[in-house]
């Protein structure tokens, strides 16, 4: 599992207007992270007595399995447009 | 060792050969060098038997991303997408863990738009979800001519 990605950059780029750029703070989700570690001993007890055996697997493997995904997001870069208009997309 | 060797070791830290290439190349440079390289490169030892120098090999470091590259000369189209290989195993792995009716009514979702999906990620280990990376990262698309290319590669 890598660092959790820190900022996302959203940048618009229009022929007939400014362009534009946006900063969004994931960092701030870090601290939500941080809880649900802090809550996934509970949830893999309460995973391993649930009486259905597909649920009590999700209620294990979600805290890891959402950790995962979302440091994963830290690199990922979608760059769309053309020569007068363009999107781009950064999580670093 | 041989000037080959050293030239197959090159191209091999350069990126230009995958390992498998190289292997097979310095196996065919040690098999025609045979005796030669044996007298001219090695050391003898004790009553005669010549040793052979190790050969080196630069392992290739495992690609990271999936880069999906679109470029259009007409328009200035462009499409540039970099997805690292970490989100597609967590993915999978977070699909696996999904309950039989979630998935059952993600498929039917999916079958209605067109999209028939039947793979069962629930049995999917690791060990499948690594096979299906790997095979992923050897996987290179180039199509297109000098206005238009389409690429799709790891890195």
């Amino acid at each position: 599992m890598s660092i959790p990605p820190a900022l996302l950059q959203i940048r618009v780029r229009e022929s007939n207007r400014r362009r534009f750029g946006l900063w969004l703070p994931l960092f701030l989700l870090w601290p939500v992270l941080l809880l649900a570690w802090l809550l996934f001993p509970f949830l893999f007890l309460l995973g391993l007595v649930w009486p259905r055996r597909d649920q009590g697997r999700l209620l294990r493997g979600l805290v890891p399995g959402v950790s995962r995904l979302f440091c994963a997001f830290r690199g990922l870069s979608v760059d769309v447009g053309d020569r007068a208009d363009g999107v781009r997309i950064r999580f670093l | 060792m041989s000037e080959e060797s050293r030239r197959i070791l090159n191209l091999l830290a350069e990126g230009k050969l995958s390992v498998d290439e190289a292997e097979r190349l310095l196996a065919a440079v040690a098999g025609v060098s045979g005796g030669t390289a044996r007298g001219g490169g090695s050391r003898s030892a004790g009553a005669g038997a010549a040793v052979e120098e190790p050969v080196m090999v630069v392992k290739k470091a495992p690609p990271r991303f999936l880069r999906v590259q679109v470029r259009s000369s007409g328009d200035q189209d462009h499409v540039n997408i970099r997805v690292p290989l970490n989100l597609l195993r967590a993915g999978m792995k977070l699909t696996a863990l999904l309950p039989e009716e979630a998935r059952e009514k993600v498929q039917a979702a999916m079958k209605e738009k067109g999209v028939p999906f039947d793979l069962d990620l629930n049995k999917m280990n690791p060990e499948a979800i690594e096979e299906v990376i790997e095979a992923l990262c050897d996987f290179t698309v180039e199509v297109g001519d000098k206005e238009d290319q389409v690429r799709i590669f790891c890195e």
